[in-house]
């Protein structure tokens, strides 16, 4: 128990740490080379205006000033409103987030479906002929950038045979390109760590073991190889998060999804800080919630963690 | 084929084929032998002789491309090579099994040890799974496994070594197999344990017969009725026991047993070992404590240990694996750092020396380490690695230098050419000879050996200790040999430390010590090592349990848990390091009794 | 088998193990047209990549003396592609030179500190490499404003810590071998080791990881350019011929046809060499640790 508590404040420290550094950095940054004001106004204020505007954003208070203030907010959940819209920005970007979690649960899903089955099939007999036909087109298909893919979609499913729609996500049909495109973005390379978990596995001396009693393949590669591949997987779940975003960012600008990394590329055009920086708040939260379940989950089914060494 | 022939291997290869139209690799070639029903046969090779392959390869489990290209291998009649993967798969772990030789990486670190056995129960045996679980576990207590119906569900990391390669033979034996395959059962193991295990595997083979296949022909001795020795892939004699270790016809054969050190014959002896006059201590360790932290917790790896190493002479330290042995040698070089007591190096105490004279010690104190593989760098050319300690030491000019290191190439015996070539173009004992050679180029007072010949083939280990002892002379070295094979540290030192636990439990002269042992823990190693001259009273000398952990030691005498002699003053008080009247020091409640038996 | 046979399978054969693998082989042999592409950029072109022919517009690929089309601007696709070739190439570059000097720089300092200091470097590292960096380099890009310098710059400051990580991996475990202690133990100095086994034994991992993140720096790249946030807007890159050929694509599907060809040409080709460089750093490794 003592030890749980203690790993518990330490994964609580680094995320105070995280949030802390991130937001800080955001801070600073966006304040070091850009002027929203100048942005917000427009080209034809005059000076007056400007200095209106400033003082009515807070923006005429030195730096260090700005940031205690700011960071005292950020302690209540305040981020402010957004420069553009006057809306406030958490709730803002909060109300957004549902259809990315959406996108992202859907094209977590699709991946998953495909790259499981695929890798561990690659994995298992690496030198089969069959085996590196299929891995050459994965590996033609992790070149494949994501949107490259999604633009090809988009051109032969809604531009040339007018199938689907492509804007929006109101109806089931639009969610499928969208989700599909997500999947080309994360599958390809799954598969890869999938299929490296699953051969690494299988080259391991148990496996042996497992054979000289008669256990057939099958029963070999899913009950032995395969609990081991999935831990060195799971492992692998913060990066494969942030690689997961990242794509639904693209996909979002290109679909006109109207989930958070839409408003991120809108809020960028426009420097609209508040907003910024209250995405990258949430970001870093949900970077924390994964974080924490995928350490959890780990700790869980691998027998070994825990354990002292003998 | 004769009715009780369980086994036959007839004209067997086996090959590996090598990238683009080079010759395949062919690792057995035309090997044929039998066994029948009932029989123990050994089959004794080195690294490279392709035992292991042979054992495979009746199971059809050779590894990657390696398939067998010719011969029969006969299963009761049945030829194994043509049988489909079905048949395969209902022999292996019925009529056939195997115990492999790691215990550790032969199982899965995410499943209960008992899910094997259940398995293999189940498919074996036909029944259901309460009934294979009610089988495993009376198999797991027939193996020596307490509380079998728990430890089913646990899982292979937190059993023992000794208990792993139980469970295996268990998996081995449970669906009653005609033969059971033992793949160097007992070589990742412990002395005292190896005996144990073989002992396992005498009792339960019974009814089955033994394929026993090891490089370690003393193993075979006490337990087989026939031997096979192979040799790059041949078959070079074979025969009953008794014939081929007393009367050996082949020469390779006649090489095998005479690598074996033994008791009695040519000591490996410097002959200037004792000088006329006192001999002059040049290394002393007193009161050595070292200490680790692990999960917290913090233990002594070694405990109040007192060494004296002389000038030109040859000091053993003796153990197990977790005696602390290495660890003592780690220390006395700098490389850890003593939580208590003194090292003093030709009068220098090391604990005070400052940068400067530190640095003198380490040129003229050096070490070999124990895995040839791992302590050369492979991205150095030999003569680059032999000479990397004289660059450090600014041993001479540029010129001088490479003149040393091609003088050195030739002492170790190795080719001239050595100097411009790669590690990986080495075998083992080749690169024992390449660290020796780094080790001797700064001109050292001392030389350390951690092991120096364990990883070596039978064969090789005989010739680097020759080169060692002969160097030694040559340079009039002092030698500290760290080992855990009893009969080369017999031929090789002049006084022995027995380590238990982080304690020294004996220490004097080797010719005493190791002949006429006053410590049950003595006694019990010896007779491990060389079981046939100590058979009668191995018995009741013999260590039972395994050495426990370094993390929690016994209270007492920390070996009283395993002594066949001992009492209850033993597990009471702890007892001290007290000289006889031989000279030696022995750390026993009763010195005598060993002696009495 | 006539001689003449013989020693071309023998010659096939030595490079066949010079590079260990047809991966290799075949990624730096496909890598190397895009050397020649670039460096005979001004050879190539038919056309001025920026001045267009407005009677000329949007002819398919290969009519007219067109070999890829033109665009809307009637500008020459070929020689526009070409053009954006040299930027993309050197900004992905630099930026994988950047993020493997300071990540080398942090992981080598991680491995050999003890202590507080190591825990918060390996906190950053985790948690820089655990946050997605897509954002942080769109904020700043958005906010410096597109460019040759701000682009590369970003993308090099985003993307250290995957060198970071691996290189304070591996030198924490080469400095648990054998030679590194037989060394110490004959008094060899902390600098002597670093720069004699410990930075010879990085480099076949760091290779491979030079050769991927190569290829991801291209594909940020080209999505950041693709956004409106990576390439000034008139140069051709990549991604911004993907992001003008947005509004045609029911009129000319080749606008947006070659941009991709030439992404997946170029990911593919590096990511070969990144394969083919494991690979044999792993064939390499079996042999010496044998």
């Amino acid at each position: 128990m003592k030890a749980r508590i203690s790993a518990g404040s330490r994964l609580l420290g680094n995320f105070v740490v995280l949030l802390l550094g991130i937001t800080t950095l955001m801070f600073f940054a966006l304040r070091a080379a850009g002027d929203p004001i100048i942005v917000m106004a427009g080209e034809n204020a005059g000076p007056e205006m400007i200095a209106a505007l400033r003082q009515q954003y807070g923006f005429d208070q030195p730096l260090l000033l700005q940031y205690l203030y700011y960071l005292g907010n950020v302690l209540k959940l305040d981020f402010g409103a957004s420069l553009a819209s006057g809306e406030a920005a958490l709730p803002l970007v909060l109300s957004q987030l549902p259809a990315t979690l959406l996108l992202a649960f859907l094209g977590m899903t699709v991946t998953l479906v495909v790259s499981v089955p695929v890798g561990a099939w690659l994995g298992a007999r690496p030198d089969r002929a069959s085996v590196r036909i299929v891995s050459a087109i994965v590996v033609f298909a992790q070149g494949l950038p994501g949107f490259v893919t999604a633009l090809i979609l988009i051109q032969i499913f809604v531009v040339q045979l007018m199938w689907l729609p492509s804007l929006g996500h109101a109806d089931v049909r639009t969610w499928i390109l969208p989700s599909l495109s997500l999947a080309s973005f994360l599958a390809p390379k799954l598969i890869r760590v999938i299929a490296a978990n699953v051969a690494e596995a299988m080259r391991q001396e148990y496996i042996r073991t497992a054979r000289s009693i008669g256990s057939s393949a099958a029963s070999i590669l899913w009950r032995e190889a395969f609990p081991n591949a999935i831990l060195g997987t799971v492992a692998l779940v913060s990066a494969q998060f942030a690689f997961l975003f990242a794509g639904a960012v693209i996909i979002e600008v290109l679909f006109l999804w109207p989930g958070i990394g839409l408003l991120l590329f809108e809020s960028a055009q426009t420097l609209d800080f508040p907003v910024l920086q209250a995405i990258t708040f949430v970001v870093a939260v949900l970077v924390f919630l994964v974080n924490t379940l995928s350490n959890l989950v780990f700790r869980r089914i691998d027998p070994r963690i825990g354990q002292a060494v003998s | 084929m004769s009715h009780d022939t369980i086994l036959e291997v007839d004209k067997l290869s086996v090959e590996f084929p090598q990238d683009l139209s080079a010759q395949p690799n062919v690792v057995v070639d035309d090997v044929s032998f039998a066994i029948k029903r009932g029989q123990m046969l050994g089959l004794v090779g080195e690294s490279g002789s392709g035992k292991t392959m042979l054992a495979l390869s009746i199971m059809g489990l050779v590894p990657g491309l390696g398939h067998p290209s010719s011969g029969r291998i006969l299963l009761d009649g049945r030829n194994l090579l043509q049988a489909s993967d079905d048949q395969l798969q209902g022999i292996r772990g019925g009529a056939v099994s195997i115990v492999f030789q790691d215990p550790l990486a032969s199982f899965n670190p995410v499943r209960p040890v008992g899910s094997l056995l259940i398995r293999s129960v189940m498919l074996h045996q036909m029944c259901g799974e309460k009934e294979a679980r009610d089988r495993s576990a009376d198999m797991l207590s027939a193996v020596g496994i307490p509380n079998p119906r728990q430890r089913m569900d646990s899982y292979p990391h937190e059993f023992s070594g000794g208990q792993r390669q139980r469970i295996m033979v268990a998996l081995a034996a449970i669906n009653n197999p005609r033969l059971i395959i033992a793949d160097e059962p007992t070589t990742a193991l412990d002395a005292t344990v190896q005996i144990q295990v073989l002992d396992l595997l005498k009792s339960l083979t019974a009814d089955c017969s033994l394929l026993l296949i090891t490089h370690d022909l003393s193993v075979t001795a006490g337990v087989c009725e026939k031997i096979v020795v192979m040799r790059k892939g041949k078959i070079v004699e074979s025969g009953s026991s008794d014939n081929i270790l007393n009367n050996p016809r082949e020469p390779y054969t006649r090489a095998l047993i005479d690598a074996v050190p033994r008791y009695g014959g040519q000591r490996l002896l410097t002959s200037d070992s004792s000088p006329a006059g006192q001999p002059q201590p040049l290394l002393e360790v007193r009161n050595l404590d070292v200490a680790f932290v692990q999960s917290g917790r913090s233990f002594k790896a070694v405990d109040d240990v007192s060494l004296t190493l002389n000038r030109n002479e040859t000091l053993g330290i003796v153990g197990e694996s977790g005696s602390g042995k290495s660890t003592i040698a780690k220390a006395m070089m700098q490389l850890l750092r003593p939580a208590a007591g003194r090292i003093t190096f030709d009068g220098q105490n090391l604990q005070d020396a400052n940068q400067h004279e530190l640095r003198e010690v380490r040129r003229r104190i050096q070490y070999v380490f124990q895995d040839p593989y791992a302590s050369l760098d492979p991205r150095w050319t030999i003569g680059k690695i032999i000479a990397e300690p004289m660059h450090v030491h600014h041993a001479g000019t540029a010129g001088e230098v490479l003149d040393r290191v091609a003088d050195l190439i030739e002492q170790v015996e190795l080719p001239a050419d050595a100097i411009d070539r790669y590690p990986a173009e080495f075998s083992g004992g080749q690169r024992q000879r390449i660290a020796l050679a780094r080790a001797l180029g700064v001109g050292p007072d001392l030389l350390i050996a951690d092991e120096p010949v364990s990883s070596l083939d039978v064969t090789i280990q005989l010739k680097i200790a020759r080169l060692l002892k002969s160097l030694q002379k040559k340079y009039s070295l002092s030698l500290l040999i760290i080992a855990h094979d009893l009969p080369l540290v017999y031929q090789m030192t002049d006084r022995v430390a027995v380590v238990y636990l982080g304690q020294i439990v004996e220490q004097g002269l080797t010719e005493k010590v190791l002949r006429s042992p006053q410590h049950p823990y003595t006694a019990s190693l010896l007779s491990a090592s060389i079981p046939e001259s100590f058979a009668a009273v191995a018995a009741k000398l013999r260590a039972t349990g395994e050495p426990a952990s370094p993390l929690a030691p016994p209270g007492g005498c920390r070996f009283h848990p395993r002594c066949a002699l001992a009492t209850a003053k033993c597990a009471a008080t702890a007892p001290v390091l007290t000289r006889d009247d031989d000279g030696t020091d022995v750390s026993c409640h009763f010195p005598g009794k060993v002696d009495a038996c | 088998m006539s001689a003449r046979a013989n020693s071309v399978a023998g010659w096939w054969r030595r490079i066949f193990r010079r590079f260990g693998s047809l991966e290799l082989l075949a990624g730096i042999a496909l890598f190397a047209v895009i050397l020649i592409l670039i460096l005979f950029r001004a050879q190539l072109q038919t056309h001025d990549p920026y001045v267009g022919d407005l009677y000329d517009r949007f002819s398919a690929m290969g009519v007219g003396g067109h070999l890829l089309g033109t665009d809307n601007l009637g500008r020459d696709v070929w020689s526009r592609l070409l053009e954006g070739i040299r930027w993309s190439i050197s900004a992905a570059g630099l930026a994988t030179v950047i993020a493997f000097l300071i990540g080398t720089v942090v992981g080598l300092v991680a491995a050999q500190v003890s202590g507080w200091v190591r825990t918060l470097l390996n906190q950053i590292v985790d948690m820089a490499l655990a946050f997605p960096s897509l954002i942080i380099a769109i904020i700043i890009v958005a906010v410096v404003g597109r460019g040759f310098w701000p682009l590369t710059i970003t993308l090099g400051l985003v993307s250290w810590p995957v060198f970071a990580r691996v290189v304070y991996a591996e030198t924490l475990s080469l400095l648990e071998r054998d030679y590194v202690a037989a060394s110490r133990a004959f008094g060899a100095r902390r600098s002597a080791i670093l720069l004699g086994h410990v930075l010879p034994g990085l480099r076949p991992t760091l290779t491979v990881v030079l050769a991927f993140h190569f290829a991801d720096m291209l594909v940020a790249e080209s999505a950041l350019s693709f956004l409106g946030l990576g390439a000034p807007l008139g140069v051709p890159t990549w991604g911004n011929l993907l992001q003008e050929s947005r509004d045609y694509l029911m009129v000319a599907p080749w606008l947006l046809i070659v941009p991709c060809a030439g992404i997946i040409y170029a990911v593919v080709t590096v990511n070969l060499i990144g394969d083919g460089l494991s690979s044999l750093a792993r064939k390499r490794g079996l042999r010496i640790d044998l």
